[in-house]
This record gives structure tokens, sequence and C-alpha cells, in this order.
């Protein structure tokens, strides 16, 4: 996909489309700065410790659901009358919003260029919403699927956005949302062990919004996510808790960037992340605080745990701070699981393994942000 | 019930148990004495089977089994209760879910039916009345954010739940005010009987003054150097250790 054939593919696709030229151009566009860019390398920041050659030796997609035939995604949940909602292929130029790009984001020119469904969603004002969007595979190969979701003013939007189990997905999806609205975000990135996923979000908070998220991601060959988060109004809050939880030879790379662009607002993430056998889990977390933001309230927590001697995780929170009157908090641990716990818990009488997997609970527990209980039911531990 | 023979035991390097001997008998209650370093809570270790610890000589049998062979789930299930010196915190593991879990896991091995959640509660709900403490503690994670005190109650309040065979208590007092020692006594000696027994480790004559022991053994330098009844823990509060340097 990524080599000689993208030219072949990307001729053989804008050959079948019956398009306007302005979504032609974008996509030619987008290609030449696929090519310019090319793959991500171990240079980049956010691919420092992710492999992304893996994703030209991928197992063939084989688990197809029944009924994929046709699109991208199916929407679970009644949406009100006067919701816009628009094939991502048909909306009109000025609605198309353009991502800046640069060589760790290559993969969303290239969602650009080979662009296959997706929507452009618009919820109305003073709404309240609650929908499952289910991503799919239709093919045995890549789906470049885009998606936008506009929440208006005061409006409430309780969204589940997940995946099929044995996808190959590169998503770029962009939240716009508008003042004093509300998400509630839930996440879930349970795949297979040959699945591979990436994953281009972009969360655009006007003034007073509220954003909850929380993330499970767990196992595929390779999952690698950038989020964005920009705080353009004041007094808006985001709260981002994930999972990571990967076996066997798995990856997950997950990275968030939250710019505090303005005064007041205030963001927490929390990652927590569990790897066995010979998996790895690379995490970024990073907070810039602008000049003008003061009164910025940042924290970010990542605590990892290695089951095995042969995983690894990699774990960089980051704050970049440029005013004075910040609080601003962030810590990273990586260890084993707690031996002095495990004893007493056994002293007590609870068999090793059971043990284990109590600990490994109420360490996951802490990301479940929306306190669910089947949190844990939804892992593959 | 407990035979203790001729146990050599060390941390690292450094040999702590020196060939120590105890036996004990349904229903007693034996009280451990005596300076900083001499051992006591490396015994309680050797017993209810800590890893850190290493045995290297002697035996202990427990109820006609090779106590040293068992792994620490199993002498738990069999009737062996550490009430540690420093209760561990877990965040995030509810107190209830642990001790149920616990409760089950002994019941399992031990080949007896598990207890459903509406009679573990009931026996919950029982237990903590009798034991004086509050039940905001169940419902919050296992020892966290606890006092000092707390912590301690809560040691007895599972010793309550489990009902072992042989309670060791390991500095159960240190720590303490005068209220939460009766506290902490009173629940121990409501589960005296003719069939339970108890190792008490303290370094003060005062919890002895409300859990009345059969025996007092003064353990120095690894071994036991002198036994006797209560009015031994009295000498010592008088006398102090000096004499073990002569």
């Amino acid at each position: 996909m990524f080599k000689n054939p993208i030219n072949l593919a990307f001729e053989k696709l804008s050959g079948q489309l019956d398009e306007p030229k302005w979504l032609q151009q974008k996509r030619s566009d987008a290609l030449k700065k696929f090519q310019e860019y090319g793959l991500p390398t171990r240079k980049s920041e956010l691919w420092k410790y992710t492999n992304a050659k893996k994703l030209e030796k991928l197992e063939e997609v084989t688990d197809i659901a029944d009924g994929n035939d046709y699109f991208v995604f199916t929407i679970k949940g009644e949406l009100p009358q006067d919701t816009l909602m628009q094939n991502i292929l048909e909306i009109d130029e000025k609605s198309w919003k353009n991502i800046k790009t640069d060589k760790e984001r290559t993969f969303v020119e290239l969602n650009t260029t080979m662009l296959n469904g997706g929507f452009a969603l618009t919820i109305p004002k003073n709404s309240q919403l609650k929908l499952h969007i289910q991503y799919q595979q239709v093919s045995k190969d890549w789906e470049n699927i885009r998606t936008v979701i506009n929440v208006g003013e005061n409006a409430e939007l309780d969204l589940t956005e997940s995946y099929d189990y044995d996808c190959r997905i590169n998503h770029v999806s962009v939240i716009n949302m508008s003042t004093d609205s509300r998400l509630k975000l839930h996440s879930n990135k349970h795949l297979r062990k040959t699945a591979a996923l990436i994953h281009f979000a972009q969360i655009n908070c006007a003034q007073n919004v509220s954003i909850e998220q929380g993330t499970i991601n767990n196992n595929a060959a390779l999952s690698h996510s950038i989020t964005e988060v920009n705080f353009n109004g004041q007094h808006s809050e985001f709260e981002a808790a994930s999972v990571n939880v990967v076996h066997d030879s798995c990856h997950i790379s997950e990275n968030i960037l939250v710019n505090h662009k303005v005064q007041n607002c205030k963001s927490n993430v929390i990652k927590r992340s569990l790897a066995t056998d010979k998996a790895s889990v690379a995490l970024n977390a990073k907070a810039v605080v602008y000049k003008a933001a003061d009164g910025s309230d940042v924290a970010q927590s990542l605590k990892n745990i290695l089951l095995t001697d042969e995983a690894s995780i990699y774990s960089k929170p980051e704050l970049e701070i440029n005013t004075d009157d910040v609080i601003a908090a962030h810590g990273s641990t990586i260890g084993e699981l707690d031996e002095t716990s495990l004893t007493y818990l056994r002293s007590r009488g609870i068999p090793k393994e059971q043990a284990k997997f109590m600990l490994i609970e109420s360490f996951l527990q802490d990301a479940n942000i929306f306190k669910t209980e089947d949190f844990l039911d939804r892992i593959e531990l | 019930m407990l035979n203790i023979k001729n146990i050599h035991a060390q941390v690292g390097d450094n040999k702590i148990l020196k060939g120590l001997n105890l036996e004990i008998k349904p229903g007693e209650v034996h009280a451990i004495m005596g300076p900083n370093g001499a051992g006591k809570s490396t015994l309680g270790n050797v017993l209810a089977g800590m890893e850190k610890v290493e045995v290297t000589q002697g035996s202990v049998d427990f109820l006609g089994k090779d106590l040293l062979d068992l792994e620490i789930e199993q002498r738990a299930a069999e009737g062996i209760f550490l009430a540690f010196q420093y209760p561990v915190e877990i965040p995030g593991v509810n107190n209830m879910y642990f001790l149920r879990a616990a409760l089950n896991a002994q019941r399992k091995y031990r080949g007896e039916k598990e207890m459903n959640s509406s009679e573990f509660l009931k026996l919950v709900r029982t237990k903590i009345k009798q034991m004086n403490m509050r039940d905001d503690l169940l419902r919050r994670p296992v020892n966290e954010g606890f006092s000092g005190g707390e912590k301690k109650r809560n040691e007895i309040f599972q010793m309550s739940i489990l009902e072992p065979k042989l309670a060791i208590l390991d500095e159960t007092d240190s720590g303490l005010d005068i209220d939460a020692l009766k506290i902490v006594a009173d629940g121990v000696n409501q589960l005296r009987d003719d069939n339970r027994s108890f190792i008490v480790i303290t370094h003060y004559q005062r919890l002895l003054d409300y859990i009345v022991p059969d025996y007092v053994h003064v353990l120095a330098d690894g071994k036991i150097v002198r036994s006797g009844d209560k009015s031994l823990a009295i000498e010592l509060e008088k006398t102090g250790y000096g004499w073990l340097e002569d």
C-alpha cells in the first residue's frame, strides 16, 4: 500500500470516482505530501518506538463481518430531525477542514488521498444525543475513513466509537465543540492481534466546553493514535483516561497533545498500561501552555506495568509552559506488580494468580472514567 | 498445634533466627518479647511464609502438616493469620471485595461451600458490630487513607472474618492510643477459645494487661532465652533487657 502500489491504487481510485474537482485536487495534493513525507521513521518523536514498516507486512484481513458490504460505518441511535448528516465525499469545499500535517502526521495525507468513506455530522444546539458508531472493514485492504462532528451550542453528545475486531483502518476524526457543549466519548479499540489502526483525532473546543474521554486500547499488530486537543475558548475542560493492554507481539502507541491556547482551561490525562509477552506500548502526553494562557490547570498521570521481562513500555509525559500562573503536575512510572501488595493478598489465602488479577484490576480501574461496571469485561487481560 | 524445632532463618545474608524452638497447644496465648532486632517479626514471617525470609534449617509442624512446605496462601487457608506490623495499602481494591475473595479462597481450599454476597454481608455486619468498628471502612480501598489505628483494627477485623486457628499479632499495639488498644484487645479476646491460639509479638507489657498470655517468651539473638508466665512480662517492664548481656 505504501510504496509503489500507492500511485497505482490512487490512479485506479481516481478513475473510478465521480466527485468534485476540488476533492480530486485535495487527494492529488495530499498524495504529493505523503510521498514527500514518506513513512514515519524512528527519528520522529511520535514514532520513535513504533516501527511503521510493520504496516507493510501485515497479514490479510480475513474476518469481514457479514453485511459490511459498502458502508465503512454504522450508526446506532436516533438522530434528531434537525441533525445534518452528510457523506464526507459529498460535502462542499468550504466544509472541508484542512489539517496541518508534518512527517509525524503523514497518514492524515494518506487518508485524504485514499479516502473511501465517512461522514460530517452537525448536532443542533441545545440537543442531547446518544450515538454508537462502529467503524467497519468492508474490504481486505485499508479503509480510509474521515469523520467530522460539529456539536452545537449547549448540546450534549454521548458517543461510543468502536472498530471492527479485525480491521485495517486509517481514521481521521475532527470534533468541533461549540460554546457550552458537552461530550462523553467512549472509544473502544479492542482489536485482533493481527489488526492495524491508525487514528488521528483533532478536538477543537470553544468556550465552556466539557469533554470526558475514556479509551480502551487492547492489542492490534499495530495501533497508533495521535489526539490533538485545542482549547480555543476559556473555561473548557478535557479529561481523558485510557487503558492500554497488549499481549503477544502487539504494539500500541498513544499520543496526545493538549494545546492550552487561552486562559483558565483544565486538562487531565490519565493512562494506565499493561504489557505482557513481547508486547510493547509507547506513550506520549504533551501539554503546551501558551504565553497568554494564565490560569491553566494541567495534569498528566502515566502509570505502567510490565508483566514479563520481554515486554516494553516507553512513557513520556511532557509539559511546555510559557507563562507563570499555571497549576501543572505530571508523573510517569514503569514497574512490575507490587510484590508487597501481592504478598499481603496471598497472606489472606488468595491464590497468587487471583491476587495478581485483583491488583491488575485495581490498577486499571483508575482509568475507568465513566465508572462503568462492565469496564474490565471489555478488556482482554 | 504448632511445633517449631530448631529453626534457623535469614534475610539475605543476615542470619536472624538461630535455632528457635517453640510449642503451642490449642487455645494457648504466647507472648513473644525481646529487644529490637532479636528476630520477633522474623518468627512471624517464617510462620506466615513471607518469601523474603529464607529458612535454612529446622522444621515447623502445624496440625500435622509440614508448614514450611506450603505456599503463603495455603498456610492462610490452613489457618495461619499474620496481623501485619505495617498493614499494606492497596488502592483500588475495595475492603469488602478483598475480604470476600479471601474468605471464599480459603473455603474453596478447604473444600467448603463458597459464601454468596448476601451471606457474606450478613457475616460482615455481625462481625463489625462485635468489633466496635465503623462500617465505612468496608467501603474504602484496603487500608488506603486509614490512620495507623484504623489499619491495625482492620487487621483484627480481617482476623475475625477469616477465623484462623493460629493468629500471629506482630506488634499490633505499636502506634495505638489507649482507646484503640482496648478495641484491638477486645477484638482478640472475643476470638479466644479452646481451639484458637495466638502468638502476640510486642515490646510492651501494657498490651498484655488486656490480652493476658498463658506464656511469655524472651527472644534474643534468634533464640528463646527465657520463658515464663505473665509475671515475666511485668519483670521485663521493670528490668529491661540489660540482663541479656550478662
